[in-house]
């Protein structure tokens, strides 16, 4: 009797530190019953804001070595969408299918953290332009376009970055939505040496998800959000807040859980055209790889 | 010396003055906007190059941490791969289907009536348009129903077993060969039945096209006899001209859905009962399948993938 076995479904998770409470993860989803498991990249320090160059067209180094360690990436193309005969042969030989494969970016957290929260600290609130249940503070105000400003510089590398993996080939992306910040002040005092309430850092990341998922919109990409999840009455429930900074992987899962949720309703993408061409051009008789490997004879 | 200097220094007013005429005409040593290319950014210049379809063009590469443009996109025509089909030469029952097929994007060919109706009575559409069939290897509809007026059902292995008959015929395999370029295999089978209904249809009952993998082309079995009333299938040709094809028990129309814009028109009196066919490549040494996967379309793989089983209808 053979023995029975199962592939996984992979996700791939690549971020910032809130990538590592994925990490090793795996559960059955609900829809088919499948394994899911996490392969996770911590990238320490990544942004959104260093996540692509758009001058010279670079991502992060780290970004394009995790793909490439995956055999997401070979020679600087989507492996999966490849008509080259080298990747066809390592397909072959992986005996699986290929398909896009799901990403999950986790960036943000330290653009809100670091240089947009720098313009509040415990000096300035700001008025958001959508309804919130966080109090407005007697402080001095900073125009909102400031702070669009601010969140539209941060996000812009990132925005560009994805664009360009879209236009890879890479349609399944999915980005974190950045977690609601811990309640704990004196663990903000001492991680940014400055205070800043936790009304004014929620209205941030709440300010900051809004702009990335609309951006994410408009390039066909989803921004996972858990937020109601994840908070009561706008703030972080202490059940997730877990060293001040991180979901714990319970509420990484919550993430993970929307990603599947989002990607089995949407297997139109699902289908890989570059390997059904190659597929036809066999059934047919013809050389599958002569349209697009110059014959040297 | 003085005779060499002399040249030299000929020789450099004449460089001088012919690189001033080339520099007035946007020209250097070389062309002005070659030099601006080789010293502009890759990441510029190979999005020049445009999106490389299906990553094809080996010859550009991309920076070390860069990512060159491929796309993942259904051909505009999914039978690109056959011949121009001579009926001459390749004699066939079915020749003209074919011509027609290549021509139109579209044929109908009669099947057994008597069979037709038949599996109208005996099949049973009892689900809804759910996908209880989910798989992360197949393209395929939401796993929750979107409409209330279409009613989907799997086919008994007695409709399988018939279906295998009739496209493992020689008629059918010489129109595949000719149609397709290559033999099909049914990547998959279902029964729809379209409700009559007023309203504006959702769904297939909408313009659309499928956007099928290449080599993959659909087809229609009508259960029933098909007038204006039950909903007729409609495509529009290459010059957007709609066309409506009504048909007896038994009619099957075979149309790449991807050429052709198109939609099972909502019924407004009738009820439309229908097989459901997707066919796709089948390699030279493969026996003809059916395959049955609920409301999933096709593979996301051709080469590898697994029959999905289906769900409890309780687990959505």
């Amino acid at each position: 009797m053979q023995p029975e076995f199962e592939t996984v479904l992979p996700v791939y998770i690549v971020g910032d530190s809130h990538s590592l409470p994925y990490r090793n993860m795996v559960f059955r989803e609900k829809w088919t019953g499948a394994w899911v498991m996490a392969r996770s990249k911590y990238i320490p320090s990544l942004t959104a804001h260093d996540f692509f160059n758009s001058a010279t067209g670079d991502f992060h180094p780290e970004l394009i070595g995790f793909l490439e360690y995956e055999g997401l990436v070979r020679a600087g193309r989507a492996t999966h969408l490849s008509t080259n005969e080298v990747d066809f042969a390592i397909a072959k030989a992986a005996g699986q299918p290929v398909r896009p494969p799901l990403i999950l970016i986790a960036v943000g957290e330290i653009d809100v953290r670091g240089p947009i929260m720098r313009l509040l600290k415990d000096t300035y609130d700001f008025v958001p332009p959508f309804a919130t249940t966080l109090p407005l503070l007697e402080k001095p105000l900073v125009p909102w376009d400031v702070i669009e400003d601010a969140i539209d510089t941060r996000l812009g590398p990132l925005i560009a970055g994805l664009q360009q993996l879209v236009a890879a080939g890479f349609t399944r992306v999915y980005v974190q939505g950045v977690v609601p910040p811990t309640r704990n002040e004196e663990r903000i005092r001492e991680l940014q040496s400055y205070d800043c309430p936790v009304t004014v850092r929620t209205k941030l990341v709440q300010a900051f998800n809004r702009k990335l998922g609309a951006k994410c919109r408009s390039i066909n990409l989803t921004m996972l959000d858990r937020w109601s999840a994840l908070t009561e009455d706008d703030l972080l429930r202490p059940e997730y807040d877990f060293d001040g900074v991180h979901v714990p992987p319970k509420g990484a899962h919550l993430y993970l859980e929307a990603l599947i949720d989002d990607a089995i309703n949407s297997r139109g993408l699902v289908a890989n055209h570059s390997r059904y061409e190659l597929y036809y051009r066999i059934a047919c008789g013809l050389n599958a790889f002569q349209a697009t490997e110059p014959n040297p004879a | 010396m003085a005779i060499t200097s002399m040249i030299n220094s000929a020789k450099r007013r004449l460089k001088g003055g012919f690189n001033g005429a080339l520099g007035g005409l946007g020209y250097k040593l070389v062309r002005a906007d070659t030099l601006d290319r080789l010293t502009t950014p890759r990441s510029q210049s190979t999005e020049l190059l445009g999106g490389t379809p299906n990553g094809g063009d080996r010859t550009v590469q991309a920076g070390r941490f860069q990512l060159l443009p491929s796309v993942n996109k259904p051909p505009t025509l999914c039978t690109a791969h056959a011949p121009k089909f001579d009926p001459q030469k390749t004699p066939s029952q079915l020749a003209d289907k074919i011509v027609a097929f290549q021509q139109e994007g579209i044929t109908v060919i009669s099947t057994g009536a008597e069979e037709a109706a038949t599996f109208r009575e005996t099949e049973r559409f009892d689900r809804d348009v759910g996908n209880r069939h989910s798989a992360w290897d197949w393209a395929g509809n939401s796993v929750e129903s979107y409409t209330d007026d279409l009613k989907a059902g799997l086919p008994s292995p007695a409709l399988v077993d018939y279906l295998h008959a009739l496209f493992s015929g020689g008629d059918f395999e010489a129109f595949f060969r000719g149609a397709l370029g290559c033999p099909a295999k049914v990547a998959n089978v279902r029964l729809v039945r379209s409700l009559p209904h007023l309203a504006d249809g959702v769904g297939p009952q909408e313009w659309h096209s499928d956007g099928c993998p290449a080599g993959v082309i659909r087809g229609v079995l009508y259960l029933c006899d098909v007038d204006a009333q039950t909903g007729p299938f409609q495509y529009k040709d290459e010059a957007g001209r709609e066309h409506t094809v009504l048909g007896k028990t038994g009619d099957l129309l075979i149309f790449d859905a991807t050429r052709l814009l198109h939609r099972g028109s909502p019924p407004s009196h009738k009820m439309r009962s229908a097989i459901d066919l997707v066919f796709m490549p089948r390699m030279p040494d493969e026996d003809m399948t059916i395959m049955v996967v609920g409301m999933n379309h096709w593979p996301a793989d051709p080469f590898f993938f697994k029959i999905p089983t289906e769900r409890p209808a309780d687990l959505r």
